[in-house]
């Protein structure tokens, strides 16, 4: 069993804690909403959608959080400023989760931060994310935004070594925190299956070598696993998106983009499970567990 | 050892991601006087190709062709130090400037297609993610490509592409070089729409219609 002796630090959004030693404080899970190709889009460009099948879905995310207790996050994308105004302004009144939020350009993310703002969301958002080499002025408009908590991605192919993410992360701390972001969470960045092995390696490097919360998005294997349908003719991709989670739980991710949030219902159970038995781990240890972690309410 | 199994043993530490392999036995071909550049060509280039064609078929990861193309650079840069110093130069088969329209960071497809193009015997300069209309017109006067690669990976950034083009007109170079489009939005009817002269639907598409563009000039 996994397990760290570095000290960890715990960050606290809208009192959802991430972070620690594995075991002690239930993954975070984060489903995504209006990813490229949902099903659930029918106008990309101006962001509608089916609004009770996505209001379904945010539901029953939150109805798993409850029972597993792994709290519960949405990650909101938009492909246009109008779609990712449309997507917040849905979510932010559909749910008390944390939100995850970015854009993939400037003028989403302008459109982004400028929603935060007006409805008064800083203390509930995360945003989605950082990478190596990102300009001065997207830091400061997160926190022009009110928002402290940022994801920063290990994003790098000049070093496929775990150390190469965690080198690219390092950097990527210390130039966001001089510019005054205090909150980074680490994603370790999963890009298909064989880098799943060095993103949950460089987990446990980050949290052992730098003890901040780390975490990646492992269903990004599953998506670019071409073989799985082709060679071994299976068209249902929910058991290899519940192990994937369960393994990066397994390898001590404290958040995990865990993929669509149409894999709600497979993942919670596979990742409180693992949760629950970490967590037993740490209770012989002599760790005192809050009473809403999965090794006491999933049996 | 012969030179077989030299080319042997690049071939093997090039499908198996081992750059300390692929150094030591293109340094190995350099003591046993075999031509750098022909080591370069059969014992480096050749394998990658084949591993470049593997993820086309779907047959291979991205992370394998990254490390793969990892371990080739490892063995080009001892061999390109002897191909300078004999004054010699790997055969090009073009030149192609490539880079991510502005306001589209993605990176990763215009990578594999520039490891493609390089494994292929194109020059490749890099100019990055986000990158600007007027960086991009500057870099082909500058550089005098045979090919400008565009690549944008969204709806939204797409239009980018249209832009360069316009502007490559405007500057008088639009007839001097080539443009292949790059990304997933993009289609055969944008590359008319636009303009442009190919499209690389994927990486391995990419170096097909390269090389036509090249046999084309």
């Amino acid at each position: 069993m996994y397990s760290i002796e570095t000290e960890q630090r715990v960050i606290d959004v809208d009192d959802v804690k991430i972070g620690g030693i594995p075991g002690e404080n239930p993954t975070v899970l984060i489903g995504s909403l209006f990813y490229r190709k949902s099903p659930l889009v029918t106008d990309e460009e101006e962001g509608k959608f089916d609004r009770a099948r996505a209001e379904e879905l945010i539901t029953r995310q939150d109805e798993l959080s409850d029972i597993t207790g792994n709290p519960a996050m949405l990650d909101v994308e938009g492909s246009t400023p109008t779609a990712v105004e449309n997507y917040i302004d849905f979510v932010a009144e559909r749910t008390d989760s944390p939100l995850l939020i970015g854009g993939s350009t400037p003028d989403i993310r302008a459109a982004a931060l400028r929603m935060v703002k007006e409805r008064g969301l800083e203390d509930r958002v995360i945003y989605n994310s950082l990478m190596p080499e990102c300009s001065k002025a997207e830091v400061e408009a997160i926190l022009d935004a009110g928002i402290d908590t940022a994801v920063l991605l290990g994003y790098t192919f000049s070093d496929l070594r775990p150390q190469g993410r965690v080198e690219a992360l390092k950097k990527l701390i210390e130039e966001t925190e001089n510019l005054g972001l205090s909150n980074p969470l680490l994603d370790t960045f999963v890009m298909d299956v064989p880098s799943l092995g060095i993103a949950f390696n460089a987990m446990k490097e980050v949290k052992a070598k730098i003890g901040l919360p780390a975490g990646c998005g492992p269903h990004n294997a599953i998506g670019m696993w071409r073989g799985l349908r082709k060679k071994m003719k299976i068209k249902s991709k929910r058991p290899v998106v519940a192990s994937v989670n369960a393994f990066a739980t397994a390898s001590g991710a404290d958040f995990l983009l865990y993929g669509p949030i149409e894999a709600a219902d497979d993942v919670f159970p596979a990742v409180s499970m693992v949760d629950a038995a970490y967590g037993f781990n740490q209770v012989q240890l002599g760790k005192r567990l809050t009473r809403e972690h999965p090794l006491f309410k999933i049996a | 050892m012969n030179k077989a199994a030299i080319f042997r043993e690049l071939e093997r530490a090039v499908k198996n991601f081992d750059e300390k392999a692929a150094e030591k036995y293109s340094r190995m071909a350099i003591e046993a006087g075999i031509d750098p550049v022909e080591t370069l060509e059969e014992g480096l280039a050749k394998p990658l190709r084949e591993v470049g064609e593997r993820f086309g078929r779907g047959e291979a990861f991205i992370t394998e062709l990254i490390a793969g193309a990892q371990a080739m650079e490892a063995g080009a840069e001892v061999l390109n130090e002897e191909i300078k110093r004999h004054g010699k130069k790997r055969k090009s088969v073009g030149e192609v400037l490539i880079g991510t329209v502005e306001g589209d960071i993605h990176s990763i497809g215009k990578n594999i297609v520039a490891t493609m193009l390089r494994a292929n015997g194109f020059e490749v300069y890099d100019l990055g993610v986000d990158v600007s209309t007027e960086d991009f017109v500057e870099a082909v006067r500058r550089h005098k490509p045979d090919i400008l690669g565009l690549s944008a990976l969204m709806t939204t950034t797409m239009d980018k592409q249209r832009k360069v083009i316009d502007a490559l007109r405007k500057a008088g170079l639009r007839d001097d070089v080539k443009v292949i489009l790059g990304g997933a939005p993009v289609t055969r009817e944008w590359v008319e729409e636009i303009d442009a002269d190919a499209c690389g639907l994927d990486a391995s598409s990419a170096v097909v219609n390269a090389l036509k563009l090249i046999k084309e000039e």
